[in-house]
């Protein structure tokens, strides 16, 4: 099963990474990643859909310097990566979010400790429409006014029709199709937070269990709507420019604006561990995050359809964990 | 002669058992048929039990949302600096071994919560001749707070706590910031004195709104921007005046993203500036909140700063938020300030309020001594009691809602341990309109979760209780027809050789795992039928009509070609029938659209007002359809066939026609067990989740149009139980969706047992 999943997504990735494979480069300061001796055991990962091609990759090519892991992989949504991590089922748990106090709670309430985040790569959430639709860039308020009952980033008005956004002939009256990822998904929360400024969702939106199943939506919906990771971006959708405020400049998802912090929805993509304060990380918990951040490990972000860290950056997170 | 022969034969050549093994088989008989008998009680008792083990569990995860809070005293000491006069602040760390304390003149101090013990003390540094005249606290999660100072300028002080592990020691240690840094910041540029004060910290935005000592509104805010590369920080400072209020304000707090001000009067006015543009500022809208008599006595923003609470001289609690203006004629973004619920009111006049860092509740002590926690979405106040014999000055909460501090007027503190797991609960937030941060109504909202905790979690089980039923009935409207006429069709009109092949087909669709179902709704049919709309209406009327005129000609024709088809053939012909009119209809469909629709039968229902989702009621309950037709199909048909003959063939005998004998006999003999396979159809519709999981949006919204979706209990128990972080009130809120599917298939089972006897008492005369 885990194979043939593998097997699917490496196929989805191919097509993905021919869009996207220009925009990222990987910064030529980071280190080469060298293999140590005596790194076995098992390797299992619960948590993000998001970064689960990513982990996938990564973990394939751990596996190639150190056959004798065992690798598991589930990514059915961040939320489910701190219970993941509290009860010990996994060593990895891949977030697209920060986790929420409350998560952190529960994880001290049984280690003492606070959990570690680690970024590991850069993310620009696309906003994507069908890839006949005209239009091209839409601001934070409007995307807000599209998928919210609250407007809670100004829009003055609810907007139900794509001519509200300045479509005209037959788009004029046409209304959406919204899709959105279900409430386990850090993207969500994430979208939740930044685009509708905390705001709620419509009642009518397909929430979806994947952002595969999102892309897909929205691939067969002329008037569809949604927002994805920009890996997951494939020829049938478009992503929009997004503008951070009504009537300023339209930004688009690429790897210059996402890691200048210019894209309004960039965002950090973070594997979480299991580090007791003060103590090195077991190796290999050490080595798999040496490869992430590692130019090996930033090429697989690239091959992936994200935004590879710059070396100042990785440098720092490398630091922080004692590598 | 015979018994002289028996007595010849040797005993054993006899053909009957000896006595003595007749009476093993006897004692073997007797203890098989004891033991059969208890296996099939034990069998049946341990359905009982189960049955009731499930129910007990689910009710034990429910039960404990019912409880309200209760605290309990732990200690009591004298805070560090009592002897300083004035109003202090107080705040507690997560893991319940620190508490602080700000003084009125602008001490912070870190004490041991369980004796009082000062652990570290630090000084604002306040400049020569400059005294602190105000203070205020931000939003609890931000740990902010601000020092007015009498020369117009402000300190933010972040009361932050260091984790320090020593080996498999924790310990915490006082580790206070200055986020803008320690020197005073201008926030008055004529420097006057800071009377009234609010702080509040956005994304990258630091908001301090002040009221001057000649009545002057200024605002100051500092940008900080950090640099994603290299994490150093630059702060960037601006500041309006604002315009003068209409009376003095003796409260003043500000929203996280500094588009509104809110201010109290001492007289009992709330004022709303809107401020989002600062250079154009206005004061907006102004309310009395307050009786005759009465005054405004503190006022606190909610965690998340969208919603505030005024209390009053009277003990009054009331919470208000902002609301957009929708009425016509109404400019863009015109909000008004509405009181959205009251509380208990308290003995006292209220001192101070703390509100909760994840949740939307709050501590309320007040000047008799009493404290209260209370909680906005559900309305609940779920303690309050006088805990002290002096007025209380000041409250703070733990951030994981299990401590609480007080201190009353001589700077003496007590210090609580909570339980208030679930206060977002109550039967009104699970089942009725609840008003909603911002919403423009009260209105029944599912909406669990978010990556933020500044979110106010909606947990009304009303969209999923309808989506529940609206998949159900859909389903059950087309699957009923269907598999009831079919199921009366083939056992009574039915050659039985043609039975023998359809009765079997039909039960092996309910081995078709549902997920497949599921997935070929939700991909290829829900695409499919959005884009041939119209061929939806014409096969529904088109292929009956079609059936009966097929009939008509059938009957017109010769009888020596009619009677080649033998008896109970005669539903083969319509086999090419359905494929041709379906095949026709659909190639139909888009001509239709051109004749009627201007082109797109989609948009010609978005521009008549009717809302159309992709993955809609109907592609549900055509795939749910296919899945509790066969149960339907089976118990019915079997129904139908165990009518007794002579039952029929009286009636057939008697002069009835097989049409007049089914619709007044067999069917009527046949209905209790008709009625029940409806019914467990029904209750396997209710339970279904892969289905509706797949082929519907998911989306829960209230109403019953079958071309929006829906989002059913089960689907959601399925979606969201991943997620829950174990015991906290959305994971018990799942489990009660759980019982609450429970209750309605167990009740729904129960009224079909209840009809399917009285039906059958009726009808077994006959």
């Amino acid at each position: 099963m885990m194979k043939f999943k593998q097997l699917g997504f490496t196929l989805m990735l191919a097509l993905a990474s021919l869009q996207v494979q220009a925009q990222g480069r990987v910064d030529p300061n980071l280190p080469v990643y060298e293999p140590v001796s005596g790194v076995s055991g098992n390797l299992s990962s619960v948590g993000s859909d998001t970064l689960n091609n990513l982990m996938t990759l990564w973990a394939e090519e751990f596996a190639k310097f150190y056959p004798n892991v065992n690798i598991q992989i589930q990514g059915a949504g961040s939320s489910t990566a701190p219970p993941a991590l509290t009860e010990g089922t996994a060593n990895f748990g891949p977030m697209s979010r920060l986790m929420r106090s409350s998560e952190i709670q529960a994880f001290e309430e049984r280690f003492g400790y606070p959990p570690t985040p680690v970024g590991t790569s850069i993310d620009a959430l696309a906003v994507m429409v069908n890839k006949d639709n005209p239009i091209e860039c839409m601001s934070i308020p409007e995307v807000d006014a599209v998928f919210s009952v609250t407007r809670r980033c100004g829009a003055p008005n609810d907007i139900t029709r794509w001519g509200q956004l300045g479509l005209a002939g037959a788009w004029a009256d046409r209304d959406f199709t919204i899709y959105s990822r279900n409430a386990v998904s850090g993207t969500y929360g994430f979208f939740k937070d930044n685009a509708l400024c905390g705001g709620d969702f419509k009642p009518g939106i397909n929430e979806q269990p994947g952002s595969a199943s999102v892309v897909q939506g929205v691939t067969e919906s002329l008037n569809g709507i949604g927002y994805s990771g920009i890996g997951y971006m494939t020829s049938g959708i478009k992503a929009l420019e997004i503008a951070p405020d009504q009537g300023a400049e339209c930004v688009a998802p690429d790897a210059e604006t996402a890691a200048s912090g210019q894209y309004p929805l960039a965002r950090l993509l973070y594997v979480y561990v299991n580090k007791k304060p003060k103590q090195p990380l077991a190796p290999l918990e050490r080595e798999f995050f040496r490869l992430v951040l590692s130019r090996q490990g930033q090429e697989v972000v690239v091959r992936d359809g994200y935004i590879p860290l710059p070396a100042p950056v990785a440098m720092r997170i490398r630091e922080q964990l004692g590598l | 002669m015979n018994q002289a022969d028996d007595n010849a034969l040797p005993a054993r050549q006899s053909y009957l058992p000896s006595r003595a093994s007749m009476a093993r088989r006897r004692r073997w008989r007797y203890v098989a048929d004891f033991s059969a008998g208890w296996m099939v009680r034990f069998g049946g008792g341990g359905v009982v039990i189960a049955l009731a083990l499930i129910f007990v569990y689910l009710f034990s995860e429910v039960v404990p949302m019912l409880r309200g809070a209760s605290i309990e005293q732990q200690a009591s000491y004298l805070a560090p600096g009592a002897d300083e006069a004035g109003l202090s602040a107080l705040a507690l760390e997560r893991y319940g071994e620190v508490g602080m304390r700000y003084s009125a003149q602008g001490r912070l101090s870190y004490f041991a919560l369980e004796d009082g013990r000062l652990l570290r003390e630090f000084d604002l540094s306040v400049p020569d001749g400059v005294d602190v005249v105000s203070m205020a606290v931000g939003e609890p999660r931000t740990r902010q707070a601000v020092f007015g100072l009498s020369d117009g300028s402000a300190i933010i002080v972040e009361h932050g706590i260091e984790l320090d592990f020593d080996g498999q020691q924790r310990r915490v240690a006082p580790n206070p910031r200055f986020p803008l840094g320690s020197e005073p910041l201008q926030v008055d540029p004529q420097g006057r004195s800071l009377q009234t004060l609010a702080v509040q910290s956005g994304r990258n935005d630091t908001g301090v709104a002040a009221q001057t000592d000649d009545g002057r509104l200024v605002l100051a805010r500092f940008g900080t921007k950090t640099n994603f590369l290299t994490g150093e920080t630059e702060v960037t400072r601006r500041d309006w005046t604002l315009p003068r209020p209409p009376e003095p304000v003796a409260y003043l707090q500000l929203t996280a993203n500094l588009w509104s001000l809110i201010g109290a009067s001492r007289a009992g006015r709330l004022i709303y500036w809107d401020i989002s543009n600062p250079d154009e500022a206005v004061v907006g809208d102004q309310s009395a909140a307050t009786g005759p008599g009465e005054s405004i006595t503190e006022l606190k923003m909610l965690n998340g700063t969208f919603s505030w609470i005024v209390g009053t001289s009277e003990g009054r609690l009331s919470q208000w938020f902002l609301v957009r203006d929708e009425s016509a004629g109404a400019s863009d973004n015109i909000f008004d300030m509405v009181r959205v619920r009251d509380f208990k009111q308290h003995p006292g006049a209220i001192t101070r309020i703390q509100p909760e860092y994840t949740r939307k509740g709050f501590a309320a002590v007040d000047a008799a001594g009493g404290l209260g926690l209370h909680y906005g979405t559900s309305a609940r106040t779920l303690y309050l009691d006088q805990v002290h014999d002096r007025p209380l000055r000041a409250v703070g909460v733990s951030p994981v809602d299990d401590r609480l501090v007080v201190e009353d007027d001589r700077g003496r503190i007590l210090q609580f341990d909570v339980w208030n797991e679930h206060p977002e609960v109550s039967l009104k937030a699970l089942w009725g309109k609840v008003w909603y941060e911002g919403r423009q109504d009260p209105d029944y909202v599912w909406q669990a979760s978010s990556g933020a905790d500044s979110f106010e979690p909606k947990y009304s089980m009303i969209p999923l209780t309808v989506g529940t039923l609206k998949a159900a009935l859909f389903a059950m409207l087309f699957a009923m027809p269907l598999a009831i006429a079919g199921a009366v069709y083939t056992a009574y009109f039915m050659a039985p050789k043609l039975r023998g092949y359809v009765k079997p087909t039909i039960e092996v669709m309910e081995a078709l795992p549902t997920v497949i179902l599921g997935f070929l709704a939700g991909l290829w049919l829900a695409p499919f039928l959005e884009n041939h709309i119209p061929a939806v209406f014409t096969v529904l009327v088109g292929l009956p009509l079609s059936f009966l005129l097929v009939a008509f000609g059938f009957s017109r024709l010769p009888a020596g070609f009619r009677l080649k088809i033998p008896d109970g053939w005669e539903a083969v012909i319509l086999l090419p029938v359905i494929v041709l009119v379906v095949w026709g209809l659909v190639a139909l469909s888009p001509l239709i659209e051109i004749w009627f629709f201007d082109g797109s039968m989609r948009q010609w229902f978005t521009d008549i007002g009717i809302t159309y989702d992709q993955r809609n009621a109907l592609v549900v309950g055509i795939a749910m359809g296919f899945a509790v037709i066969p149960t339907i199909f089976s118990i019915a048909e079997d129904a139908v066939f165990t009518v007794p003959r002579h039952l029929t063939q009286g009636s057939l005998a008697l002069g009835a026609t097989p049409w007049q004998t089914v619709t007044r006999v067999v069917l009527l003999t046949a209905s209790p067990g008709i009625f029940s396979a409806v019914m467990i159809g029904f209750g396997r519709a209710v339970g279904e989740t892969m289905i509706v999981l797949m082929a519907t949006g998911n989306s829960p919204v209230v109403n019953f149009n079958i071309f929006e979706g829906m989002r059913t209990l089960s689907a959601n128990i399925a979606v969201e139980l991943p997620e829950t972080a174990v015991n906290s009130t959305h994971y018990r809120i799942l489990f009660l969706a759980g019982l609450v599917l429970f209750a309605v298939t167990f009740l729904v089972n129960t009224i079909a047992e209840l009809v399917r006897q009285r039906l059958r008492a009726r009808y077994s005369s006959l």
